[in-house]
C-alpha cells in the first residue's frame, strides 16, 4: 500500500477553459499546460488526411 | 459463505500494422504478429474454453472474434491491484508492438489503441468487459445493476464522438449509442446495459456477473472508481437484491442515451420511486445505499477509500464537470476537442448549425462507407463504368442536399468542407488518444506531467507485469506458469484448472479465493467429478 500514489485533493472549481490572469492561480497554470501540451502532442501525430488514415487503420480489424 | 469482492477486467484493443510498401496488413496477420511477440513471454497454452495463452501474472492473452487482441487480467480482490493488472497489460502490449517494429528494422509500424468505437464507418466497437464474483446470479440482480451501470459513465465514460451521428456530437460514453436493449444474452449481436452470461468458472456456489457495457479507459482514477464502485454495488446486491430497485429508471435505454449525451451532467431521469434525478444525483443515492449497508455488513478494507474518492468526484461533477479535465477521461477529451474546434473557428453555436445541416441532408460517413463497400463488391463483377456513374450521381445528390441545407443555415460550401475536414481530424485524434506508448496522446500528456489521474505507482505496474494479484487463485495459476512454462503441449491452462498430462496431475482452481492450490494426481477425487477435466485431458492427449 505504501507505493500507492495518492492523487492531490480534487478541486471543485478548476476553470478548465479559463484564460490566464483571471485569478484562479495554480488551476489556470495547470489548464494552460494541459491544453498547450495537448496541442503539441496532436500536431506531432495528426496525419495530413485524417479520413484516409482512419479508413486505412480501421479496415483491418474487427471489434464487435 | 459471506459475499466477497473479486473481479477481473478484459480489454479489447484496436490494432493496426503497416508494413513497408504493402500498407496495412490484414487483421488476421497483424494479430498473428502480435501473438507471436506475446508468446515470447513465459506462458502456458490455454485449453478448454480458454484459447490463447496464460502469462506469469495469471492474465490471459488471446485473439478474439474479428482478429482483435484481448487481454484479461487475473482475478483481483482490490481495485488498485486490478488497475495495476490492466495497466500491466497495456505495457506488455506496448512492448510487444515496439519489438515488432524493431525486428522489422522500422519497416513495420504498429498502433495498438484503446479506442472504443470505429470512426471509419464500420460501426464496430471495442470495449472493456468486467467480471464480478457474486452469490446471486443473473437475472436476479439485473434490475439492481441498471441504475449504476447507466449513471457511472459520468465518472467512467471514455468520452468520444457519437459515431452513429452524421454530424459531430461528443458523448460521455460512445458505446452508449450502440446499446440496443436493457438485458442482452449475447455480447456481440445486440448490446445490452447488462449481460445475462453466467459462466462462473468457479465452484462453491459463486456466480460471475459479466458487464459488457464498459469502455477501455486511460485515466487511472476513472478505472479505479469504475471497478471499485461497481464491485461495491455488486456486493450490496448480494446482501440485498432490492437495494437499488427504487432507483430503476422509467425507461432505462432512453435514460442511458440521455446521460451519455449530457455534457453538463444535468439531464434528469425519472426513477421508479417517482423522483427526477440527474446522473450525479443517481450516483449519490447509490453511494448512500452502499455506505449505509457497509456499516452493517462485511465489506472490503478498501471500501472507505473508494467511497471518499467517489464523494469527491461527485462533488466536482456537480459544481463543474470540466474541473475534472486531466483527471477523468471524458472531461479531458472534451477540453482538448473544444480547444481544437475553437482554433478552427468552430464554436458551440456554429457546431450546432453544422450538425443541423448534416441531419437535414443525411450526409453520413456510415452511408458513404456502406455505399463504397457495395461499389467495391459490384466492381469485381466488371460493371465499373455504370457504377462510377452511379457513384458520381450519389455524391452529387448528397452534395446538393448539403449545400442547400447549408444555405438555409448561412453556411457556404467552403464552411461545409472545413467542417468535414475538422470532423475527420477529431475522429483521428480520438483514435490516437488511447494509443499505447509514445504514439498515444494520453500517454504523451501523462509523460509531460499534464495530467493528475494516477492512483498506482509505475513500480507497482511494472511488478504486475510478472506478478499475479494477491489473495486469489491467480497466485496459484501464476506460480504454475512460472514452473511449467516451456513444457510445450503437455500442459494446458484454463481459468478454473491446469492440466499436466505428462505427470498425470491437475491443479484445481475452482475456488476463486484459494491462493494455495496444490497439484492432485489424475484421476483423483476432484477431477473424477468434473467432466471438464476429462475433456481437457482428452484435448491434451490428442495433441501430444
Amino acid at each position: 500500500m505504501e507505493e500507492i500514489e495518492r492523487p492531490r485533493p480534487l478541486r471543485t472549481a478548476a476553470p478548465i477553459l479559463a484564460t490566464e490572469g483571471d485569478g484562479h492561480g495554480d488551476d489556470v497554470e495547470r489548464v494552460v499546460d494541459l491544453l498547450g501540451q495537448a496541442r503539441a502532442a496532436i500536431t506531432a501525430r495528426l496525419s495530413t488526411d485524417s479520413r484516409r488514415y482512419l479508413r486505412a487503420a480501421m479496415q483491418q480489424h474487427g471489434g464487435q | 459463505m459471506e459475499p466477497r469482492a473479486l473481479f477481473g477486467i478484459e480489454t479489447e484493443y484496436a490494432l493496426a500494422i503497416w508494413s513497408g510498401r504493402r500498407g496495412a496488413l490484414r487483421a488476421e496477420r497483424a494479430a498473428e504478429l502480435l501473438l507471436d511477440q506475446m508468446c515470447k513471454l513465459p506462458h502456458l497454452r490455454g485449453g478448454g474454453a480458454s484459447s490463447g495463452i496464460f502469462l506469469e501474472n495469471a492474465a490471459r492473452y488471446y485473439t478474439d472474434a474479428g482478429a482483435k487482441p484481448e487481454y484479461a487480467t487475473g482475478e483481483a480482490i482490490s481495485p488498485t491491484d486490478a488497475v495495476c493488472q490492466v495497466l500491466a497489460g497495456h505495457r506488455l502490449l506496448a512492448r510487444a508492438s515496439a519489438a515488432i517494429c524493431s525486428e522489422a528494422s522500422g519497416e513495420q509500424r504498429v498502433l495498438i489503441t484503446r479506442c472504443n468505437v470505429d470512426y471509419s464507418g464500420t460501426r464496430n466497437t471495442w470495449g472493456s468487459h468486467e467480471s464480478y464474483m457474486c452469490r446471486r446470479g443473473m437475472p436476479e440482480v439485473a434490475d439492481g445493476l441498471v441504475p449504476h451501470t447507466i449513471s457511472r459513465i459520468v465518472i467512467s465514460g471514455a468520452g468520444g464522438w457519437d459515431n452513429t451521428s452524421p454530424g459531430l456530437r461528443f458523448v460521455l460514453s460512445p458505446r452508449a449509442m450502440h446499446l440496443g436493449t436493457v438485458c442482452a444474452s449475447s455480447s456481440s449481436s445486440v448490446r445490452g446495459i447488462v449481460h445475462f452470461r453466467d459462466e462462473s468458472h468457479a465452484s462453491h456456489g459463486w456466480h460471475r456477473l459479466h458487464l459488457t457495457y464498459g469502455e477501455a479507459l486511460c485515466s487511472q482514477l476513472a478505472m479505479y472508481l469504475k471497478i471499485g464502485t461497481t464491485s461495491l454495488v455488486v456486493l450490496t446486491l448480494d446482501y440485498a437484491p432490492d437495494a437499488f430497485a427504487h432507483l430503476y429508471p422509467k425507461d432505462a435505454l432512453r435514460a442511458a442515451y440521455a446521460i451519455a449525451r449530457d455534457l453538463r451532467c444535468s439531464a434528469r431521469i425519472r426513477t421508479r420511486d417517482g423522483r427526477s434525478l440527474t446522473a450525479v444525483e443517481l450516483q449519490r443515492e447509490i453511494l448512500g445505499v452502499v455506505e449505509k449497508m457497509a456499516t452493517a455488513r462485511a465489506y472490503p478494507e478498501w471500501t472507505r477509500e473508494v467511497c471518499e474518492r467517489w464523494h469527491s468526484v461527485l462533488d466536482a461533477l456537480k459544481d463543474d464537470p470540466m474541473s475534472l479535465a486531466g483527471k477523468l477521461d471524458w472531461p479531458t477529451k472534451l477540453a482538448l476537442y473544444r480547444d481544437h474546434l475553437g482554433r478552427e473557428g468552430i464554436d458551440e453555436a456554429r457546431l450546432e448549425r453544422f450538425n443541423q445541416v448534416l441531419d437535414w441532408s443525411g450526409v453520413t460517413t456510415v452511408d458513404e462507407h456502406d455505399f463504397e463497400s457495395q461499389l467495391s463488391a459490384l466492381a469485381r463483377r466488371e460493371i465499373p463504368a455504370a457504377l462510377r456513374r452511379l457513384q458520381k450521381w450519389q455524391e452529387t445528390q448528397r452534395g446538393r442536399q448539403a449545400v442547400l441545407a447549408g444555405q438555409h443555415a448561412g453556411l457556404s460550401p467552403d464552411d461545409l468542407r472545413l467542417f468535414e475536414r475538422v470532423r475527420a481530424q477529431v475522429f483521428e485524434i480520438d483514435f490516437r488518444y488511447g494509443a499505447l506508448g509514445s504514439d498515444g496522446i494520453f500517454d504523451a500528456l501523462d509523460a509531460a506531467g499534464a495530467l493528475q489521474h494516477r492512483v498506482v505507482s509505475d513500480a507497482a505496474i511494472e511488478r504486475a507485469m510478472t506478478t499475479p494479484p494477491a489473495g486469489t487463485r491467480a497466485v496459484s495459476r501464476g506460480r504454475a506458469v512460472c514452473e511449467l512454462q516451456g513444457h510445450g503441449d503437455s500442459v494446458r491452462c484454463d481459468w478454473s484448472m491446469l492440466i499436466d498430462a505428462q505427470h498425470r496431475r491437475t491443479l484445481d482452481l475452482r475456488d476463486p479465493l484459494r491462493s494455495d492450490a496444490e497439484w492432485m494426481p489424475h484421476p483423483g477425487q476432484a477431477a473424477a467429478t468434473d467432466p471438464d477435466v476429462e475433456e481437457l485431458f482428452d484435448e491434451v492427449a490428442a495433441d501430444l
